[in-house]
C-alpha cells in the first residue's frame, strides 16, 4: 500500500496501529501511539487549535521510522512520512537534533556519525568527532562453511556497499563481503559510497540525504553503472527507492538500469554449496522493518539450513530507528527488549537478520 | 476555552499515580478525546493504572468530587463508548495486561481488561483450547473492551458472544468498594446474574479488575468456501438452505454488491464481475470429518448454481479470506466519511432488510456498503458520505435504516453498542419504562453518576 503525507487524508482513529507501533507496544502508552500523532499532527495543520510545539516535537520524536503502521492503516497513512515532512518544515529542527546530538553524542549509534555529519555541514562547524568504536561482538563461532562457491561471477564489476554500521563500526564485514564476492567470480571496485540516505530523510534531513544519494549514483555512474551489491536489507531497500527520485538519473533508461543493479549478497549465491555440520541449537530470524520485500537473505538461509530458521509470528521493531536512539534511548532499549522477548530464545539460540543496523542494535 | 483540572486535584492524582502514567497537557490528552467513533469529548486528565488499589483510590476520590470517570483501552469503539459527555478523567486500563491464570482442567482463563483478545486465543491456543468470542478487532482490542460492549464477532453463529464466555469478574465500583460477581464453575444460578448485566454495560456500571473466561475445546482443524452469486435471492436461498440442512458453520459472512464494487476498485479480484453477493462460509472441528462436512456444504450450495465456488483447508483459507479483510481499506475510498452501524434482525428477515438498505441507499444518493454475520442475522451498515456536502442526508439514511431494522423485528445494534452515535434512536427500540428502569439499575451501582455517564441508556 502506498503511503500518504497528503494533508487532507486523516486518521479516522480505528486503532489498527496500534498492535504494530513498537513505541506503543513496549510503553502502552496511547499518546505515543500512531493514531495519536495522527491526531497531533492533523490538529497542528488547524489554526484555531494551539498546541505546546516543544511538547508536540517531543511526542512526535517518540517513532522508531519502522512504517509498520502504514503496512495496516486504512487510510494508507505513514506516521514516519508525515513526520519527516514535519521536521523538515519546523525550521528550528536541525538546530534541536544538532543539540541532542551534542548531548548524547556518546551513545552507541553507528548512524549518529551520518546524522552528526550532515549536521555538521548544516552548521558549517565542520565534521564531528568519529563516534566511539563500538565494543566486539562477544565471539560467536562459524557455523556456515561454503563447500564449494559457485563462481558463475564471470568477472563482472561490482560495488559492494557497505552501508553506515560497516563502513564506520564493523570493517570486516566489508573485508568479508569482499573475499566473498571475490570467490563468486566477481570483480570488486574500490568506490567511496555514502548514506544510503534511509536514516538521513527519517531524521528530516532531506537536503543530506539527497546529497548522499546524488553521490552514490555519481559513484556508480562513474564506475560504468555495475552491480551495487549490498549485505543489508535496510540499504537495499533504501537504494532500491531511488527511482522513486526519477530526477537524480540522467533518463528513464539509467533509472532502469539502476534499479536492476541493486541486488542483495544473498543472491549471489546460486549454487554455491554449504557445511552447516554445526548448526546451533536453534535458530531464529529477525525481520528488518524496512525491506520486508526483500527476503533473499532469509530464504537463502531457510533453504540451507532445511527450514530450521524460525521466524517470530509478528515481526517486532529491534528499536533503532528514526532519531529515537537520540530523543529517548532508554524507550530504545525497551523496544529491543520486546522484540528480545519474540524470539523466545532457548540455551543456544541464535537470532540472525539481514539488517546491519539491527545486528547492532540487538 | 479549554478547562483545566484544578491544581488541588491534578496534586491528589499525583498522589495515586507515577508522573508517566498521570497526564495532564493537552497534547497528550489530545488522543483520548476520541475514539473509532472519531466523536470528541473534554478530557481533564489521563490516569493509568497498575494495580487495583489505584482504581480503588481513583474512585473513591472522583466519587467524593463527583467527577466523571470514562474507562477506556485501545478505544476501537465505534459507537463513542469511550467519548466523554461531560468533562472528566480518562482511565487507561492499558496497563493492567497479564493474563493471570490458564486453567486447561477447569478450562477457564483469568485475565486482566488490557489483555489484547488475540494474546489470549493465542496463549490458550497452545493448550489445545478455545476463547471463542472474535470480533472483527480482535487484533487490536482488549477482553475489557470486549466485554464492555459483548462484543460477538465471526463465529458468534456457533459459539456465541463475550456473554456466554463471561464466568466471574471482580469489579471496582464507582464509590471504589471491590465486588466479586459469578465463579470459576460453567454453572451458576445462585443469585441474579450480574455478569451477564455488566456484559455490554458499556462501562456504565463498575470498573472490573479481573475476569474469568470460560475456554472450550479448540477445533482440531477448519475449512473455508468462498461463493459467488448473481443475486441477493440466491445469497439468501443458500444460507436458508444450509442451516436448512442441520448445518452450523463456524462463521457464515456476507458481502453485498456495493462492498464488491468498493473492493474491486482497490484491485483485489477475488471474485468475477457477475458477482453481485457472496457468502464466506468456515466449517470447524476433527481432521478426519471436515472434509466430509465442506463436501456436503458445497453438494448444498451447488444446485443454486454459484458463478463462484472456491473451498480452501488450513493454509488455503486464508486466501478466500482476504476478499473479507479488504473491506475497511476498500471503504475508506469510497468516501472521506462513513457511519458504522451494526443492526441485527431475525435470520428470516434478512433478505427484507438487505433489499430496504438498498433501496435506502438509492433514495439517498449515498453508498451504503452492507456487509457482516448474516449467520446470526448481523448486518454491518457503513453509510459512506462526505461530511463537508452530505451530513444531514447521512443521518437521514442513517434513521431510515434503524426504522427499517426496526419494523422487521429487529435491533439497532448487535455488537458495538450503543454509546454516543445511536443515543438519539434508543428511544426507537427501548420504551420509557424500559429505560427508566435500566437507569435506576445504573443508579444502584453509580448513585453519583459519574461512571461513563451519558451512554447507552
Amino acid at each position: 500500500m502506498s503511503t500518504k503525507t497528503n494533508d487532507k487524508v486523516k486518521c479516522v482513529s480505528c486503532g489498527r496501529c496500534l498492535s504494530f507501533c513498537p513505541v506503543f507496544l513496549a510503553t502502552q502508552q496511547e499518546e505515543f501511539s500512531p493514531k495519536a500523532k495522527n491526531q497531533l499532527i492533523e490538529t497542528l495543520s488547524n489554526d484555531n487549535i494551539s498546541l505546546d510545539e516543544g511538547l508536540v516535537k517531543r511526542l512526535a520524536e517518540m517513532c522508531v521510522s519502522c512504517g509498520r503502521c502504514s503496512t495496516v492503516c486504512p487510510q494508507g497513512l505513514s506516521v514516519a512520512d508525515r513526520l519527516g515532512t514535519l521536521r523538515e518544515k519546523h525550521p528550528g529542527w536541525e538546530q534541536y537534533l544538532w543539540d541532542l546530538w551534542i548531548s548524547k553524542g556518546d551513545l552507541f549509534w553507528p548512524a549518529l556519525g551520518t546524522i552528526g555529519k550532515a549536521l555538521g555541514e548544516c552548521q558549517g562547524k565542520g565534521r564531528l568527532s568519529s563516534i566511539r568504536a563500538m565494543a566486539p561482538f562477544p565471539k560467536i563461532s562459524t557455523w556456515i562453511k561454503v563447500l564449494k562457491y559457485d563462481n558463475s561471477g564471470q568477472s563482472k564489476k561490482v560495488i559492494f556497499f557497505p552501508g553506515c554500521t560497516a563502513k564506520r563500526v564493523r570493517p570486516e564485514w566489508v573485508r568479508k563481503a569482499t573475499i566473498l564476492l571475490k570467490n563468486l567470480g566477481y570483480a570488486p571496485i574500490e568506490q567511496k559510497m555514502e548514506c544510503c540516505g534511509g536514516t538521513l530523510l527519517s531524521a528530516g534531513l532531506s537536503k543530506s540525504a539527497l546529497k548522499s544519494m546524488r553521490a552514490n549514483i555519481e559513484a556508480w555512474r562513474g564506475a560504468d553503472r555495475p552491480l551495487l551489491v549490498s549485505a543489508c536489507t535496510s540499504c537495499i531497500y533504501n537504494l532500491a527507492k531511488y527511482t522513486e527520485y526519477r530526477d537524480l538519473f540522467r533518463d528513464s533508461g539509467e533509472c532502469d538500469q539502476w534499479d536492476s543493479s541493486v541486488c542483495s549478497l544473498a543472491s549471489l549465491w546460486k549454487k554455491t554449496t554449504f557445511d552447516i555440520s554445526e548448526l546451533p541449537a536453534s535458530l531464529r530470524w529477525h525481520s528488518p522493518c524496512h525491506g520486508s520485500a526483500f527476503t533473499e537473505d532469509h530464504d537463502w538461509l531457510r533453504a540451507i539450513t532445511n527450514g530450521a530458521l524460525v521466524s517470530t509470528q509478528k515481526p517486532v521493531c529491534c528499536g533503532l530507528g528514526g532519531v529515537i536512539q537520540l530523543s529517548n534511548h532508554r524507550l530504545s532499549e525497551a523496544i529491543s527488549e520486546k522484540c528480545w522477548e519474540s524470539f523466545a530464545c532457548e540455551k543456544g539460540t541464535q537470532v540472525v537478520t539481514g539488517c546491519s543496523g539491527c545486528t547492532i542494535q540487538l | 476555552m479549554r478547562i483545566i483540572l484544578d491544581s488541588a486535584k491534578q496534586s491528589k492524582l499525583k498522589t495515586i499515580f507515577p508522573e508517566e502514567d498521570c497526564l495532564f497537557s493537552p497534547e497528550e490528552l489530545l488522543v483520548y478525546q476520541t475514539d473509532a467513533s472519531r466523536i470528541s469529548g473534554d478530557v481533564l486528565a489521563v490516569v493509568r493504572p497498575t494495580e487495583e488499589k489505584q482504581i480503588v483510590q481513583l474512585m473513591q476520590y472522583a466519587s467524593q468530587q463527583k467527577i466523571p470517570i470514562y474507562p477506556r483501552a485501545r478505544a476501537t469503539n465505534t459507537a463513542g463508548g469511550c467519548v466523554p459527555t461531560r468533562p472528566g478523567i480518562v482511565i487507561s486500563l492499558l496497563k493492567m495486561n497479564k493474563i493471570l491464570e490458564i486453567d486447561s482442567e477447569d478450562f477457564v482463563a483469568i485475565v486482566e481488561p488490557g489483555v489484547i483478545t488475540k494474546d489470549l486465543q493465542i496463549a490458550v491456543g497452545k493448550l489445545g483450547l478455545m476463547y471463542p468470542p472474535d470480533p472483527a478487532s480482535f487484533e487490536v482490542s482488549t477482553l475489557g473492551g470486549n466485554i464492555a460492549t459483548c462484543a460477538g464477532g465471526m463465529s458468534a453463529v456457533k459459539y456465541g458472544v463475550t456473554r456466554d464466555y463471561l464466568l466471574a469478574t471482580r469489579v471496582v465500583l464507582p464509590d471504589g468498594r471491590i465486588m466479586e460477581f459469578g465463579a470459576r464453575t460453567h454453572k451458576n444460578v445462585v443469585g441474579l446474574d450480574i455478569n451477564r448485566l455488566l456484559c455490554g454495560s458499556e462501562g456504565t456500571l463498575g470498573i472490573i479488575v479481573q475476569m474469568t473466561l470460560k475456554l472450550i475445546p479448540k477445533p482440531q482443524a477448519s475449512a473455508s468456501v468462498l461463493v459467488g452469486f448473481e443475486t441477493l435471492e440466491e445469497s439468501m436461498d443458500s444460507i436458508r438452505d444450509i442451516f436448512g440442512s442441520g448445518m452450523l458453520p463456524n462463521s457464515l459472512e456476507f458481502i453485498g454488491e456495493q462492498c464488491l464494487n468498493a473492493i474491486a476498485a482497490t484491485g483485489v479480484t477475488l471474485c468475477p464481475k457477475e458477482v453481485k453477493t457472496c457468502l464466506l462460509i468456515k466449517l470447524d472441528g476433527s481432521r478426519e470429518t471436515l472434509p466430509l462436512e465442506t463436501r456436503r456444504l458445497i453438494d448444498i450450495l451447488s444446485p443454486l448454481k454459484p458463478i463462484l465456488l472456491c473451498e480452501g483447508i488450513g493454509a488455503e483459507e486464508e486466501a478466500l479470506w482476504a476478499i473479507r479483510r479488504q473491506i475497511n481499506s476498500a471503504a475508506a475510498q469510497v468516501a472521506p466519511n462513513k457511519i458504522a452501524d451494526d443492526v441485527t434482525v431475525p435470520r428470516s428477515k434478512l433478505y427484507e432488510a438487505l433489499k430496504g438498505i438498498e433501496k435506502i441507499s438509492t433514495q439517498m444518493g449515498l453508498s451504503i456498503l452492507t456487509f457482516g454475520h448474516v449467520g446470526d442475522g448481523n448486518i454491518h451498515v457503513n453509510i459512506m458520505y462526505d461530511e463537508a456536502k452530505q451530513n444531514d442526508i447521512a443521518y437521514e439514511a442513517k434513521n431510515a435504516v434503524a426504522r427499517l431494522i426496526i419494523s422487521l423485528s429487529g435491533v439497532l445494534s448487535g455488537e458495538h453498542g450503543i454509546g454516543l452515535s445511536k443515543a438519539k434512536q434508543f428511544n426507537m427500540q427501548i420504551s420509557k419504562d424500559e429505560q427508566t428502569l435500566m437507569r435506576k439499575i445504573k443508579a444502584v451501582f453509580d448513585p453519583e453518576d459519574i461512571l461513563n455517564p451519558g451512554k447507552s441508556y
